[in-house]
C-alpha cells in the first residue's frame, strides 16, 4: 500500500545550526522513537532495530537505513527497508528541505512516500496515518531539545554515491 | 395427457404409496422433530480442533508473505533454528526434497506447493513453517526467519490482468503464458443469428467484484499425527482436521502426503460448523503440513489453527469476484429470445481445487427460470495478486441469477413494461416441464408464475395503509427516502453430477471432439451414488453410517426421522456418529444440498432393504415363508403359520412369539443356530445393510444424458424462491435499509419444517450480507484491506428485516424423497431480489444497479452521477 506523509515545522534556530543534529547519526538514533539499537555500517548506511505501536499492532522492524542526498544545510534525502516478520514490512523514502524563515530561524518541511506490506497495511491502515505524524512530531521535538540543549553533535553522515532514490 | 405429465403423475403416486406403506405409527418426515445436534451445540459441547490437545503436541506458525507480488531471493532459517524452542523450520525445498507432492488445482497443468516456490503471488501466502513447543513460542521464531523479497508488480484488476505481459505463473495452465488459466466457450443454440435478428439488444457491464464469505466459527485447522512405528493395519498418518467434505475431498490430503488412501486417516470435528464452501481450498494445506511435520520432528502430533487475520487475510476464504459483459436479445411484445454472457472470474493466486467448477455451475442455469432457447455462455479464470478464492454457498451462481434480473429489469425499462410483466411473460410454462435448457440440463417441476402471483398475494395489504401505501411511499420520497419492491424468482440448483467437476482437467480440444454423443458411451459417465449404512444394535437402536461431513446442517435430525419411518421407530432409536474418510464408502459430502436430496433418497431405499431383510431373518427364524410375515412398527409380525408343522418343541415354540422386535431379531442373528455366541461377519448379517442410492441425473437418463456426456453441469434439483423486498434506499446516505421480505419459497418435500426455516433465515441473512455490505477489500497493490471484521462487514441479526416466508412443496420428479433441498438458500436469490427492489426504489433517479455490494458509497455514487439527484447540502 503506497501510502505519502508530510509535515512542516518552524523554529527559530538558523538552519546551519540544526544541520549539524540531523547528521549526526549518535543524536538522531537517540531521537528515533522506538529505536532500540542502531549500528553503524559505513557513515552512508545503518541498521536499526525499531519497534512501533501502529493501531493494534506491535512491530519490531529490522531496519536498513540508507543515506541518499546531502546538500547542508538544506536537504537530506535518506531511503529504509524495514522488515517486521509476520506482522509486515516497509521500504520508504524521505525528504527533508530547510529553508530561513524571515525572522532568521528555519521552516523545516518534510516529505515521505512509503510501501506497506502486510498486517500493518491492512490491521494499520487507518492508523497508519496518525502514528506517522505523532512519531514524527515527537522526533522533531527531541531534535528541537538537544538544540536548545546545546548537546554536542558531530556531522557523520555522507550520502551513498550509487544509490537511487526509487521505492522498488 | 403428455408423458411428461404422465411421468409426474406417477411418480407423485410412488411417494405417496411409499408414505401410506410405511410402518411407522407417525409419520416424523414432514413433521417439526426437534434438532438432534441443538443441545449439543447450544451447550457448547462440541470439540473443536483447537480443543484437542494431545499432551506431546507440538505447534506450528506460518511465515507469511507480507507482499502481493515478489520474488523470494533468500530464506534464512538460522536463528529461528538456533533457538532453544524451535522444533522444525520447513520450507518448500525440505518439503520436496522429503518427496512430497504439490497440492492438487482447480485446472490441468497446474500445480502448487503448499509452501511458497521461488516466488510469492498473495498477502498471506505461506512462506515456511515453523513448529516449536507452544504457538506463541512458534510465533516469535517465525519472525527469526528472514525472507528476503524482490516486489514485483502486483495485479489486482481482473481485466488489466487477462491482458498483461506480467504473468504470475508463466509455466502454468494450458494458455501459459497468460494470467488465463482456462477459458471456455458454449455456444448453445444459435445466439449469433437470433441477436441479429431481434428487434432489441441491450448489452451491460456488471460488476461483482467483492466476494464474500461464510467465515466459518472455527478457522481452518489442522492436527497431524505420523504414527513413526505404524503396526500391521495403523494408517501412517491421522489428521483431525476441520477439512470440508472429507470422505471425497480427502484425495487432496492423501495425494499431497504422496500415500494410498488407506494410509491417511481423516477425521473431522461433528457439528463443529459453517463450512459453506470456505474450507475447501486451504483446509488440506494445512492438514499436509502439519502431518509432514509430524513425521519431520519424529512422530510429536503438529497442531496448527488458523488465526482471524490469517484467514481473512490469505485464508482463500472467500468468492466471488467476476467482470460480466452480458446481453439479451428480445422482442418488441417483450419475448426473450437469447442471452449472451461473457464473465472474467478473478480467482486470484491460484485455481483451487473444486473452486474452480463455480465459473461451470451457471452454465445449468443458463437461461435462469427463463424459456430461451439460445444462449452463449464464455467464462474465463484470471489468475491475479489476490488471495486464491475459495468455493462459496452458491458455487457461482448468485452473480449469474443477479445479472439475469439486472438484465430483465432493463428491457422492461427500454419497452417500457412492467418489470413483473415481462417476467411472468417469459417464466418457464409449467406444461412445459420437465424443461430442457439451451445447455441440456433438466428442470423438473415447479410452477414459476403461479409461484410470483402467490408471492404478490402476500403483498397486496401492504398497497393500502401499509409499507407500499402510494401516499406513504410518496411522503417518505419527500423526505429523501426512496421506497421500492419488486418479485424477482430466482433458481436454486442443486444436486451437482460428478462427472463435469473434472472437466476443466481436460484438454480443450477433446472437451470438443471426445465429449461428444457420436464419440463418448453414457458408461463412460463418472458418478457419485449416495451411500448409507445401517446395523442394528443388541438394544435395538439403529446405527446410520452416513458418509457426509457433517457441520450441523442436520444429518442426525433428518437421518433419524427418515429411518424412523421406515423402520417404524422413533428418531430417538436412531444413532448418527460422525465418521472418518476410511470407515465408509466414499460420499462427495454436505454439498450441492446432498443431505435433503440424496441423503434422504437413500435412506428411503436402506430402509426398505433393512426392512426386507429382516423378514426375511423372522421367517428363517420361524421357518416359514417370507410371505407369512410383515415388517411392521419396530419388528417382523407373523400373518399366518398356516401349512407349517413344528419340528420339534423349539420350534413350537418360536412359532407361538407372533412378533419379533429388533433387539430380538439382533439377537436372533447374531446366535448361531446352536446356541453358541460367537458372531457372524457383517456381510452375513441380516441387521446389517449397506445401500447406495444411484446418481440422479445418471438414472433419469433419458432427461440428462445428453448434457452428462458434453461434460456439462447437470443439476436435477431445482428449488426455487420468489421474493418481495420491500427496501429503502436514503440517496442522501446511499444506506439500503430493508423493511421486510415477503417470500415464497419451493425446496420439493419438506422434511423437516424447523431445519427449512432456519436454513432459510440464516440463507437470506448470508444473501443480505453479500448484497449489501460483505466485502473484501484489496489496495491498488494488492495489499488486502479486510482482516478483521471492523473492515469485513458481516450481517447480524440486526440486518435481518422482517420475514414473511411461505413455505411451497412441489416434489421432485427425479429423487426418491421428493426433496430439493435449501442448502444454498438465500444466497442465491437474495441478492438478485434485492438488487430489483433497489432498481425500483431509484427509478424516479434514473440510477440501476450494476456492481455489487450495494453499499453506502457505491449507491451514493451512482446516485451522484446520474446528476440531477437531489444532493445532500454538503455533497
Amino acid at each position: 500500500m503506497s501510502m505519502i506523509f508530510d509535515g512542516e515545522f518552524e523554529t527559530h534556530r538558523a538552519p546551519d545550526e540544526l544541520w549539524t543534529y540531523f547528521v549526526d547519526p549518535d543524536i538522531v538514533a537517540d531521537c528515533a522513537p522506538g529505536m532500540e539499537e542502531m549500528n553503524r555500517i559505513s557513515d552512508s548506511e545503518y541498521e536499526a532495530t525499531i519497534t512501533v505501536g501502529v493501531g493494534s499492532v506491535k512491530p519490531t522492524f529490522s531496519v536498513d537505513a540508507t543515506v541518499l542526498e546531502m546538500e547542508e544545510p538544506e536537504m537530506l534525502v535518506m531511503k529504509a527497508e524495514g522488515s517486521g516478520g509476520r506482522k509486515g514490512a516497509f521500504e520508504a523514502v524521505s525528504r527533508m528541505e530547510m529553508s530561513e524563515s524571515e525572522d532568521g530561524g528555519t521552516i523545516l518541511q518534510w516529505e515521505a512516500e512509503a510501501n506497506v506490506s502486510g498486517i500493518i497495511a491492512s490491521l494499520g491502515q487507518r492508523a497508519l496515518g496518525s502514528v506517522a505524524e505523532r512519531l514524527i512530531g515527537q522526533f522533531f521535538d527531541c531534535m528541537e531539545g538537544k538544540v536548545e540543549q546545546g548537546v554536542d553533535a558531530t556531522p557523520r553522515m555522507a550520502p551513498k554515491s550509487d544509490a537511487e532514490a526509487d521505492l522498488d | 395427457m403428455s408423458q411428461a405429465e404422465e411421468s409426474k403423475a406417477e411418480r407423485v403416486k410412488e411417494v405417496e404409496d411409499h408414505i401410506s406403506n410405511q410402518p411407522t405409527p407417525q409419520n416424523y418426515v414432514g413433521s417439526e422433530v426437534r434438532r438432534k445436534e441443538d443441545e449439543k451445540i447450544l451447550k457448547d459441547h462440541r470439540e473443536y480442533v483447537q480443543d484437542r490437545n494431545p499432551p506431546d503436541a507440538l505447534h506450528a506458525a506460518y511465515v507469511r508473505s507480507p507482499h502481493a507480488h515478489a520474488e523470494i531471493t533468500d530464506i534464512d532459517t538460522s536463528a529461528a533454528e538456533e533457538h532453544d524452542e524451535c522444533k522444525l523450520v520447513m520450507t518448500v525445498d525440505d518439503y520436496r526434497d522429503a518427496g512430497y507432492a504439490p497440492m492438487l488445482c482447480g485446472i490441468q497443468e497446474w500445480a502448487e506447493w503448499p509452501l511458497a516456490d521461488g516466488k510469492v503471488t498473495y498477502v498471506g501466502q505461506c512462506v515456511a513453517m515453523v513448529v516449536a513447543t507452544d504457538r506463541y513460542v512458534a510465533e516469535d521464531i517465525a519472525d527469526l526467519v528472514e525472507v528476503e523479497y524482490e516486489r514485483l508488480d502486483p495485479l489486482v484488476d481482473v481485466m488489466e490482468a487477462r491482458d498483461s505481459d506480467n504473468v504470475l505463473y508463466p509455466e502454468m495452465g494450458p494458455n501459459a503464458p497468460s494470467n488465463v488459466a482456462f477459458d471456455e466457450t458454449f455456444e448453445l443454440g444459435d445466439p449469433d443469428g437470433v441477436f441479429e435478428e431481434a428487434d432489441h439488444v441491450i448489452e451491460k457491464e456488471f460488476d461483482w467484484e467483492s466476494r464474500a464469505s461464510g467465515v466459518p466459527l472455527e478457522t481452518p485447522s489442522a492436527l497431524g499425527t505420523c504414527n513413526m512405528n505404524p503396526e500391521d493395519g495403523e494408517e501412517k498418518f491421522h489428521v483431525w482436521s476441520n477439512q470440508q467434505l472429507h470422505t471425497w475431498a480427502d484425495v487432496a490430503i492423501y495425494a499431497a502426503l504422496d500415500q494410498p488412501r488407506e494410509e491417511v486417516r481423516v477425521e473431522v470435528p461433528l457439528t463443529a460448523g459453517g463450512s459453506y464452501g470456505t474450507k475447501h481450498a486451504t483446509v488440506y494445506r494445512h492438514a499436509v503440513l502439519t502431518a509432514v511435520a509430524s513425521e519431520m520432528v519424529g512422530g510429536n502430533p503438529v497442531k496448527y489453527v488458523e488465526d482471524r487475520i490469517e484467514d481473512l487475510q490469505g485464508g482463500d476464504s472467500a468468492s466471488t469476484d467476476r467482470h460480466y459483459k452480458a446481453k439479451i436479445a428480445f422482442n418488441d411484445d417483450g419475448e426473450i429470445l437469447a442471452n449472451d454472457f461473457w464473465l472474467a472470474d478473478n480467482f486470484g493466486a491460484f485455481p483451487r481445487f473444486i473452486c474452480t467448477n463455480q465459473v461451470l455451475k451457471p452454465l445449468a442455469i443458463v437461461n435462469g427460470p427463463y424459456d430461451v432457447e439460445h444462449a452463449r455462455y464464455e467464462y474465463e479464470i484470471v489468475c491475479t495478486n489476490k488471495m486464491p478464492q475459495t468455493s462459496y454457498r452458491g458455487f457461482g451462481t448468485p452473480a449469474h441469477s443477479w445479472v439475469w434480473e439486472m438484465l430483465m429489469d432493463e428491457a422492461a425499462d427500454v419497452l417500457d413494461m412492467d418489470p413483473t410483466e415481462i417476467r411472468l411473460k417469459n417464466y418457464i410454462d409449467e406444461e412445459d416441464m420437465p424443461y430442457k435448457t439451451p445447455s441440456a440440463n433438466v428442470y423438473g417441476e415447479g410452477d414459476y408464475a403461479k409461484t410470483v402471483r402467490k408471492v404478490w398475494d402476500l403483498v397486496e395489504d401492504e398497497k393500502d395503509g401499509g409499507l407500499l401505501d402510494p401516499d406513504r411511499v410518496e411522503e417518505l420520497r419527500e423526505e429523501g427516502i426512496y421506497r421500492g419492491s419488486g418479485s424477482a424468482l430466482v433458481l436454486e440448483p442443486g444436486l451437482g453430477c460428478y462427472d463435469y467437476h473434472t472437466r476443466q482437467f481436460i484438454p480443450r480440444d477433446e472437451l470438443a471432439t471426445y465429449y461428444t454423443p457420436e464419440n463418448r458411451d453414457f458408461s463412460d459417465v463418472v458418478t457419485m451414488a449416495e451411500p448409507l449404512e445401517a446395523y442394528i444394535r443388541t438394544d435395538g437402536k439403529v446405527v446410520v453410517k452416513i458418509s457426509s461431513d457433517d457441520q450441523g446442517q442436520g444429518h442426525q435430525t433428518i437421518a433419524s426421522q427418515m429411518l424412523a419411518d421406515e423402520l417404524g421407530i422413533t428418531p430417538d432409536d436412531v444413532v448418527v456418529p460422525q465418521q472418518d474418510n476410511l470407515d465408509v464408502a466414499s460420499d462427495v459430502g454436505s454439498a450441492s444440498s446432498r443431505m435433503a436430496t440424496v441423503m434422504s433418497s437413500a435412506a428411503i431405499g436402506l430402509g426398505e432393504k433393512l426392512r426386507g431383510q429382516l423378514e426375511e431373518l423372522a421367517a428363517d427364524h420361524w421357518g416359514i415363508d417370507t410371505e407369512q410375515v410383515e415388517f411392521d412398527e419396530g419388528g417382523v409380525k407373523q400373518l399366518s403359520t398356516e401349512g407349517v408343522e413344528p419340528v420339534d418343541k423349539r420350534h413350537a415354540e418360536r412359532l407361538e412369539q407372533e412378533f419379533l422386535t429388533l433387539t430380538e431379531l439382533v439377537h436372533i442373528d447374531k446366535m448361531m443356530e446352536t446356541g453358541d455366541s460367537h458372531f457372524k461377519p457383517q456381510a452375513e448379517l441380516k441387521t446389517y445393510a449397506y445401500y447406495e442410492y444411484p446418481d440422479v441425473a445418471y438414472e433419469n437418463r433419458e432427461y440428462f444424458e445428453e448434457a452428462m456426456i458434453r461434460k456439462r453441469p447437470t443439476y436435477p434439483s431445482i428449488s426455487f424462491a420468489a421474493n418481495v423486498p420491500i427496501v429503502d434506499v436514503d440517496v442522501e446516505t446511499g444506506e439500503i435499509e430493508i423493511q421486510k421480505i415477503y417470500s415464497v419459497r419451493d425446496s420439493g418435500r419438506i422434511i423437516n419444517p424447523m431445519i427449512v426455516e432456519g436454513q432459510h433465515h440464516g440463507g437470506i441473512m448470508q444473501g443480505i450480507g453479500a448484497a449489501l455490505q460483505e466485502e473484501f477489500g484489496y489496495s491498488e497493490d494488492g495489499q488486502p484491506q479486510s482482516t478483521t471484521f471492523f473492515d469485513m462487514m458481516l450481517p447480524s441479526i440486526e440486518n435481518l428485516p422482517e420475514l414473511e416466508i411461505e413455505k411451497q412443496e412441489t416434489w421432485s420428479v427425479f429423487s426418491k424423497s421428493g426433496a430439493k433441498g435449501v442448502g444454498e438458500t438465500g444466497i442465491m436469490d437474495i441478492p438478485a431480489s434485492l438488487a430489483h427492489s433497489v432498481n425500483d426504489a431509484l427509478k424516479p433517479l434514473d440510477v440501476t444497479v450494476e456492481e455489487m455490494p450495494m453499499t453506502p458509497n457505491r449507491v451514493r455514487s451512482w446516485i451522484r452521477d446520474a446528476g440531477d439527484a437531489p444532493a445532500p447540502a454538503d455533497d
